[in-house]
């Protein structure tokens, strides 16, 4: 049974670029952009949305757009987790 | 004994073991305080709360440095960052919120029984009560920010 969200929430991609970056590791993530591999997993299992500051390392990181990483979804819906 | 303790923490991060362990020290060490107090309150005095208190820091410290040397086995402490940040504030709020609550009723009490305690018939509190009291909202207020921050830690802060 989930909990009603009032609002949307904010999606990543973050492990399928970590993918498509030759399989590079939370850890390896979490030190280029100056946070613990916790926080790492944390953003990815949408549990913690970052500061703006860290979302654009991670989209340097990437090379991509920001937009290429977070989108905001902006259905209320259940939480899950 | 100690790989129990691995074992029952095992899925927890650094963070995570370091709080419930201060959780636990908190509580169980008050904890003990405050059955003892409430087993023959008589036995207690001021000097014997002073003389518990300096016994409760010391504990807490052994208990501490002890557990603190065990989870350090097969973890590494790494620095705050911008979550740990955010959790240790949102947690701190809640903690804060126990804390405010607890002085406004235990002031209001001694204001209000001190004011007008004689003629309705209420005890005033002593000196000792208003102690153990107000200790007795710092340590809950102290629990209730441990298992905050526990609980935004494993439930995450999106919600």
């Amino acid at each position: 049974m989930g909990r009603a969200r009032q609002y949307g929430r904010v999606r990543n991609r973050i492990r399928r670029l970590r993918f498509d970056a030759d399989e590079m590791t939370q850890q390896q993530l979490a030190i280029l952009i100056g946070v613990t591999r916790q926080t790492v997993v944390a953003i990815e299992g949408e549990k913690y949305s970052p500061s703006l500051e860290v979302a654009f390392r991670i989209a340097e990181v990437f090379a991509v757009p920001l937009d290429s990483v977070f989108r905001y979804d902006s259905e209320p819906g259940l939480e899950t987790a | 004994m100690i790989s129990a303790v691995l074992r029952l923490l095992k899925g927890f991060s650094y963070k995570e073991k370091s709080i419930l362990i201060s959780l636990m020290a908190v509580a169980g060490v008050y904890g003990a305080y405050f059955i003892d107090l409430l087993s023959d309150p008589s036995e207690h005095t001021l000097s014997a709360m002073l003389a518990s208190m300096i016994g409760i820091v010391v504990m807490l410290v052994v208990v501490h440095i002890v557990f603190h040397i065990v989870i350090s086995l097969d973890d590494v402490s790494e620095a705050d960052d911008e979550r740990d940040k955010a959790v240790n504030r949102k947690a701190s709020v809640s903690g804060y919120n126990i804390l405010f609550i607890a002085v406004l009723t235990i002031t209001g009490r001694v204001v209000v029984v001190g004011a007008w305690g004689e003629s309705a018939e209420v005890a005033v509190p002593t000196l000792f009560e208003i102690a153990n009291l107000l200790l007795a909202g710092l340590v809950v207020s102290e629990v209730i920010y441990y298992a905050a921050q526990l609980y935004f830690y494993r439930r995450g802060l999106n919600g």
